[in-house]
């Protein structure tokens, strides 16, 4: 028997599942990812590389900032330019800005339907929940606005350029914004704790598996990180057994293409072994986030879920909590004077040389890879994106949830709604991946 | 109440996040329309049989693409061409001017990280070269903009469902720019990382910016963050051609700058958003269609 889920829906992106089921046991399962291939990794080469955050911005709807960011930081690696320190906080706020507006949509628009009102999707939520729906539009707004402010645009922001940023914040846009980022955040701690609730009262850990694997993030000093610091990669056991930054990443990160897919499937060169990123791999590798409130709500995570965490539904709560973590962060930013500096762009020339960009797009670790030639264009391009890391892992552990609810003979509507919400606990964002994925049931 | 359902391409999503820029206002959409297919934010897993209006995000890529825009064509009475991948094939028909087979076999098999590679055709639709929808179905009504604007979604669904004509604007980005029009020509081409002088036309101090021939809509974001425009609203209502068009204005104010000409580096400048629905595109087509 051949089963599809085709697509799956609440995501970013079109994805199918098929699964061939012989004597009530998976026999192969693949995630096809049939989002167009855009190949951007191609018709990128030849243009001039400060044109590469606007296009590399494209990659995704969704973590457009990340991916400007890990553009601009590849360009400026291979021009070896540094930034002036307010330019890097005014990026700083803009990815904070991404995070709330990208985790806000994931965790209550596209994940709670699941937990409150299976089968109605958002509009489930605005009308049975009207008071949820209107907070969770109220914070992602505000992450909207930041990037509106700092950005130039709310979506595909244009103010992130090699050397800088091409527009200063000014007094009245920042005072704006941390009085509206104060109401933001005790909206933000609100929703957080009613998705805590759903969690325990519903003991939601124990319907998503265990899958004991290797994570990688960023961090700096102990701390969670998104936009500097090194990659640490930690082993099942919870102990770091690597860290490495710029082109290094080539000794730890290989990837293979699939027939079946247009997703390339990483894995660790250094043993072979998959690896997941995102946010449960950030809060592993990190020891806390230096905010308080954010550490507050870590410690709780931790109580329930352990650390390392290897529950695949702790995604959801991570998610969670970190943005509480993004919102701590863009007030302390915006609370610094320096953030109004007016000296925010480096002198650029261009020259040829390689460089690695690396951040934490919301989903996980991103690396841009740039090879540019002595007019500044671009030669060769090379992308590691968020969630393509992520679905080695998911395809089995859909392979186990799938045959434990077969073992206990449930109904096909059941397995398809099942597996769609361990899918779902990633946020994978398939646009990015391909830079799709589609659950198909075929008999 | 009239039924809405937005269908998704070839596309990174962000028409999809546009729509959802509504923020509060998306409560007043729901009062007025009834959102029936949206693969991000709904479980209705197919397009439903008969919808008042849809919306198509993205352009086309794959053979699947084809299948699905045929299959929102049939159900709509009314398709609207969401952002300028749907309008004009957007950012990623830069790739038309790279050879598709070459494209696949570096992407899945060349990159420094890939160690086996294969190009996928298992499960997976066909490739093929990138184009606006228009080129394949009626085309009711365009929403350009990378993304649109938030504000222009809701006015059209609104208007639509009250069964309103609308029209297209005829204004440029220029209009609507507070740094133009160009006083004195350019005494030499400036790139992005180049700080630029202030309230003064970007045009005018050698950036390529793409105001003169773009439709306007946007309230001239980016000029106004000191970034010049690149097009991503596409050509303005009487451009035939948005690249040839600018080509054409920097002949006249600027001939004698650009050097090194090349389609494969100037297309990020003169075509972002609209090379796979540009002159040079329908050329392509013909030729390869001859050839066959």
């Amino acid at each position: 028997m051949r089963v599809q889920i085709k697509p799956v829906t609440r995501i970013e992106g079109h994805m199918a599942i098929t699964i061939d089921v012989e004597e009530n046991k998976v026999k192969n399962l693949q995630i096809n990812i049939i989002e167009p291939p855009r190949l951007f990794e191609k018709f990128m080469e030849n243009k001039p590389a400060e044109e590469a955050v606007r296009l590399a911005e494209r990659i995704c709807g969704i973590c457009y900032v990340a991916h400007g960011l890990a553009s601009v930081k590849a360009v400026e690696d291979a021009w070896d330019v540094e930034p002036p320190e307010a330019a890097i906080k005014l990026r700083k706020l803009l990815h904070a800005g991404g995070y709330i507006h990208s985790h806000t949509l994931h965790l209550a628009l596209l994940a709670l339907p699941d937990m409150l009102c299976p089968g109605e999707g958002v509009i489930g939520i605005a009308e049975k929940y009207p008071q949820l729906f209107k907070k969770a539009i109220v914070i992602r707004k505000y992450g909207q606005e930041i990037t509106e402010i700092v950005g130039g645009r709310p979506i595909h922001p244009s103010t992130i350029v090699p050397g800088g940023m091409a527009k200063p914040l000014s007094r009245e846009e920042r005072e704006a914004l941390i009085e509206k980022g104060k109401v933001v955040l005790k909206n933000a701690m609100e929703l957080v704790d009613t998705v805590f609730d759903i969690y325990e009262k519903n003991e939601l850990l124990t319907t998503y598996p265990e899958d004991p694997t290797y994570y990688m993030g960023l961090v700096s000093h102990g701390l969670h990180e998104t936009y500097d610091g090194e990659l640490h990669v930690m082993n099942p056991k919870g102990n770091i057994i690597a860290s490495f930054k710029g082109l290094d990443y080539l000794k730890y990160i290989a990837e293979d293409s699939v027939r079946y897919s247009f997703v390339k499937h990483p894995y660790l060169r250094i043993n072979g072994e998959k690896y997941r990123v995102g946010t449960l791999a950030r809060i592993n590798v990190a020891e806390k986030f230096g905010t308080p409130i954010a550490d507050n709500y870590l410690a709780m995570l931790r109580k329930i879920a352990g650390k390392p965490s290897h529950n695949v539904g702790a995604y959801n709560l991570a998610r969670a909590v970190e943005i509480i973590a993004s919102i701590e962060k863009a007030l302390n930013i915006l609370e610094d004077e320096e953030v109004l500096s007016r000296d925010i762009r480096a002198h650029v020339k261009p020259k040829a040389g390689i460089g690695v960009g690396i951040v934490e797009a919301p989903r996980g670790v991103l690396i841009h890879h740039y090879e540019i030639d002595d007019k500044g264009l671009l030669k060769k391009v090379n992308l590691i994106v968020a969630t393509q890391q992520n679905i080695p892992p998911l395809e089995r552990e859909l392979v186990k949830v799938a045959n434990n609810l077969l073992s206990k003979g449930e109904k096909l509507a059941t397995i398809e709604q099942r597996l769609e919400m361990v899918v779902r606990a990633y946020d994978p964002c398939i646009s990015c991946a391909t830079h799709l994925v589609k659950l198909r049931i075929v008999s | 109440m009239k039924k809405l359902a937005i269908v998704s391409l070839m596309s990174d999503g962000g028409c999809h996040v546009a729509f959802l820029d509504m923020h509060e206002n998306i409560l007043k959409l729901l009062q007025n329309v009834e959102l029936v297919h949206s693969y991000m934010v709904l479980d209705v897993k197919r397009i439903p049989d008969s919808v008042d209006v849809i919306l198509v995000e993205g352009g086309v890529r794959t053979s699947h693409d084809i299948e699905v825009l045929k299959e929102a064509r049939r159900k709509a009475k009314i398709l609207v061409a969401l952002g300028s991948c749907a309008c004009f094939g957007g950012i990623p028909g830069l790739s038309n001017l790279f050879d598709l087979y070459s494209s696949l076999k570096y992407v899945y098999e060349k990159t420094p990280t890939i160690i086996k590679g294969v190009i996928p055709r298992e499960n997976v639709p066909e490739v093929v070269r990138v184009s606006p929808i228009s080129r394949y179905v009626k085309v009711d009504f365009q929403i350009p903009g990378c993304p649109p604007e938030s504000k222009e979604i809701m006015e059209v669904i609104l208007s639509l469902a009250k069964g309103e004509k609308l029209t297209q604007p005829t204004k440029t980005v220029c209009d609507e720019c507070p740094l133009g029009p160009p006083r004195k020509k350019p005494s030499r081409l400036r790139r992005i990382f180049e700080p630029p002088k202030p309230n003064t036309c970007l045009l005018e101090q050698g950036y390529f910016c793409m105001g003169p021939v773009t439709r306007a809509g946007c309230g001239a974001k980016c000029p106004r963050a000191g970034i010049p425009c690149d097009g991503c609203r596409g050509p303005a209502s009487k451009v035939l051609d948005q690249g040839a068009a600018m080509l054409n204005t920097l002949a006249t104010i600027a001939y004698n700058t650009i050097k090194d000409f090349n389609l494969r580096t100037y297309s990020v400048y003169f075509y972002k958003y609209s090379f796979a629905s540009s002159l040079i595109e329908d050329l392509i087509r013909k030729i390869q269609g001859e050839k066959k």
